[in-house]
């Protein structure tokens, strides 16, 4: 087995049609070895980009990619010891399961016996013995997903790339797939770097993520601290679902004065706030609580509730006037199934001071991270 | 005929009181296949029958006698000729030659286009490849053939230039069927090019990418990814270019006519020389009709060599 090592950005940029589009800005990155690394983004961010950058595919136009203490910037794929786990699997159509997974070590002119050895031995952790001898064609989108990964698992590779390697199954079959990449990587203690649009894919999966928007790096770091602490209010409304509710606020008298007239909420302890100063706060859907009318929370009325089971969601609007941020106006939170409020209803919601995160007007963190 | 038959059982299980509605019935489709049978009929069974009839008489154009039934005669002495031997040679020689000239340049160039595809102009280079499709097949043969002219024809000025020596490239027996082929390569590469190279783009890039991060080299990326891909069509292509030279035929007669000597005598221009030269139409109908079972035969054990690996008419797997 290789040695494990971690892969290194520094400055890595790319520009198209002669510097006129900018698909990455200037991305620093620091993968450490044995990671679960998730790069997390909306489509046409530019994480599939820099995914094919650390491949080889595509070379940057402006800074270093280095794999363990190895610059390869300018190394092609095969130099550099790396496999990959395409979208859309990418098997060799008319070879069968096992000759696409020895494919690269025939090629390497592996002797015989140590490719069999190998065949049998990545066969048996991902349980597809069975598949072996058939063609990708007669394959189920979960087996050929298995198969692609013993491809990219018999080399031995020092790092696994994966580009959305989940978003071709079905819902039933992604959760599968997801413990059972997250059982591989525990096994394996191989570094892998996952690209995906899923947040919660990324939330479940990673011991780091990077979220990257417009081809900039948005934030960086393990997911429950990006998940509590967001940098900005994109990663904020981007990680957790449903999303963080924002709401536009100013500092009058020691609390949070909504621009809708009336209503208002407690001020963090550790904020060192001025008197005046405008905000927007960020609260989470399960961290707002109905509180008893007259109290002097954020007056909303309902308008919708979503029955999840376990758990409603319920979609209001702000009593007086807009003073969300975002989408609809509508501001949401979790109650327990039992709970219902018919449309209509008039509610006063408060939260923990310590639940709020706070924001700059232009939409960046406020409270220092402690 | 069994046909018939069975629809004479069919009626009569049918009982006769519903036979009428059901006659109608079946009577509809076989009157909308009509017109297609008839003009079918009219243009290939008929001629087909017409020239199995005129291979077994004795006739010549020229002369006034009826034409005489010699039963199988004509085919006795088509065989025993040299001159059949010596065409069915040049026919296969041509055709194999070509057909390997073909394939290995339009798949060289397909996969060098392919390779450099992101390039800027390379659209151009394409469209510029394919141009000789598009000229008429017998101004190409006349356009080579004053290229090929000994004295002042383009060629060999160019070869004078370098100072090597100019060959009669249409008089010279050794050459001539070679300066043929050279010409039918010409403009039928772009062909083969541009199939396999659209075959090529069909291919998905991830592909490709999941073969380089294998390791594997150039030379194995078509060996093992390429021409397997598309074997399908690869197949196609070569069925419709065999056709098209065994019975290759204008290219030849519009510039040595077969000669010199029977260099360049192919099977097609022993037909077309005994039907509209000599006006034997006995013994060219039946030359003819041996061409149509050789390039049937041929292209019936290619079909079914072919369909042994599974490629052809058995769906993806």
């Amino acid at each position: 087995m290789s040695e494990i090592v971690g892969v290194t950005l520094q400055g890595v940029s790319k520009t198209y049609a002669g510097g006129n589009v900018a698909a990455l800005n200037t991305i620093d990155l620091e993968i450490r070895a044995g990671a679960f690394f998730s790069i997390l983004g909306p489509s046409g961010c530019g994480k599939t980009t820099l995914l094919r950058i650390i491949a080889g595919f595509e070379y940057p136009s402006a800074g270093r990619v280095f794999i363990g203490e190895r610059d390869v910037t300018a190394l092609s794929p095969r130099e550099r010891d790396i496999a990959m786990v395409f979208q859309d699997y990418a098997l060799y159509p008319h070879m069968t399961a096992a000759q696409n997974m020895t494919f690269n070590l025939r090629n390497r002119r592996v002797p015989k016996a140590e490719i069999a050895r190998r065949l049998a031995e990545t066969a048996s952790i991902l349980g597809i013995e069975p598949l072996l001898h058939k063609r990708p064609a007669l394959l189920s989108g979960g087996e050929r997903q298995r198969v692609a990964l013993g491809r990219a698992m018999i080399r031995k590779p020092q790092i696994f790339l994966m580009d959305e390697p989940l978003s071709n199954l079905d819902l039933k079959l992604r959760e599968q797939m997801r413990i059972e990449l997250s059982r591989l990587h525990q096994a394996l203690g191989v570094t892998v770097v996952f690209v995906t649009h899923d947040q919660a894919e990324a939330m479940t999966l990673s011991s780091e993520l990077a979220v990257l928007r417009g081809g900039t790096l948005q934030q960086m770091g393990p997911p429950d601290r990006v998940y509590a602490r967001p940098a900005n209010i994109f990663v904020a409304r981007f990680i957790g679902s449903p999303s963080m509710n924002l709401l536009r606020a100013s500092v009058r008298g020691g609390r949070l004065v909504m621009e809708s007239e009336g209503t208002a909420l407690p001020v963090p302890a550790d904020a060192r706030l001025q008197e005046g100063e405008a905000l927007l706060i960020g609260v989470r859907p399960h961290d707002l609580k109905v509180g008893r009318k007259g109290e002097g929370g954020l007056a909303v009325k309902v308008a919708l509730t979503e029955h999840l089971g376990r758990h409603n969601f319920v979609v209001c609007h702000p009593v007086g006037g807009t003073a969300c941020l975002h989408e609809q106006d509508a501001i949401q939170f979790e109650t327990e199934a039992s709970v219902r409020y018919p449309v209509g209803t008039e509610l006063e919601l408060s939260a923990a001071p310590d639940a709020l995160r706070l924001f700059t007007p232009s939409g960046e963190r406020r409270d220092e991270a402690p | 005929m069994r046909l018939r038959r069975r629809r004479a059982t069919e009626l009569a299980a049918v009982g006769s009181g519903q036979s009428r509605v059901y006659r109608g019935e079946r009577l509809a489709p076989a009157l909308m296949l009509a017109p297609s049978v008839v003009i079918l009929l009219a243009l290939v069974i008929g001629p087909f029958v017409f020239l199995i009839d005129t291979a077994l008489h004795r006739q010549n154009l020229f002369q006034t006698t009826p034409p005489r039934y010699v039963g199988a005669d004509n085919f006795y002495y088509l065989f025993i000729s040299t001159k059949f031997q010596v065409a069915l040679v040049r026919m296969l020689v041509f055709a194999v030659t070509a057909l390997a000239a073909e394939f290995v340049l339009g798949f060289v160039l397909a996969a060098w286009v392919h390779r450099l595809r992101d390039l800027p102009g390379m659209a151009i280079v394409r469209t510029l490849l394919t141009t000789p499709i598009l000229v008429a097949p017998i101004v190409a043969a006349v356009m080579w053939r004053f290229m090929y002219q000994p004295d002042f024809g383009v060629i060999n000025y160019i070869l004078g230039l370098v100072g090597i020596p100019k060959p009669g490239w249409l008089s010279d027996p050794d050459i001539a069927l070679f300066a043929i082929i050279a010409i039918d390569v010409w403009q039928w590469t772009p062909f083969v090019f541009l199939i396999v190279l659209a075959g090529m783009y069909a291919i998905p890039r991830s592909l490709y990418e999941a073969a380089k991060l294998d390791g594997t080299s150039p030379w194995r990326q078509i060996t093992h990814l390429t021409i397997p891909w598309f074997k399908r069509v690869l197949v196609i292509v070569l069925l419709l270019r065999l056709i098209d030279l065994l019975r290759a035929f204008e290219v030849i007669v519009a510039t040595t006519q077969g000669g010199p000597g029977d260099a360049s005598y192919t099977l097609p221009v022993l037909v077309w020389e005994t039907a509209f030269v000599n006006f034997q139409m006995g013994d060219a109908a039946a030359a003819s009709l041996v061409l149509l079972v050789i390039v049937t035969i041929v292209i019936t054990l290619l079909i079914r060599a072919i369909s042994r690996q599974g490629v052809v008419g058995q769906g993806r797997r």
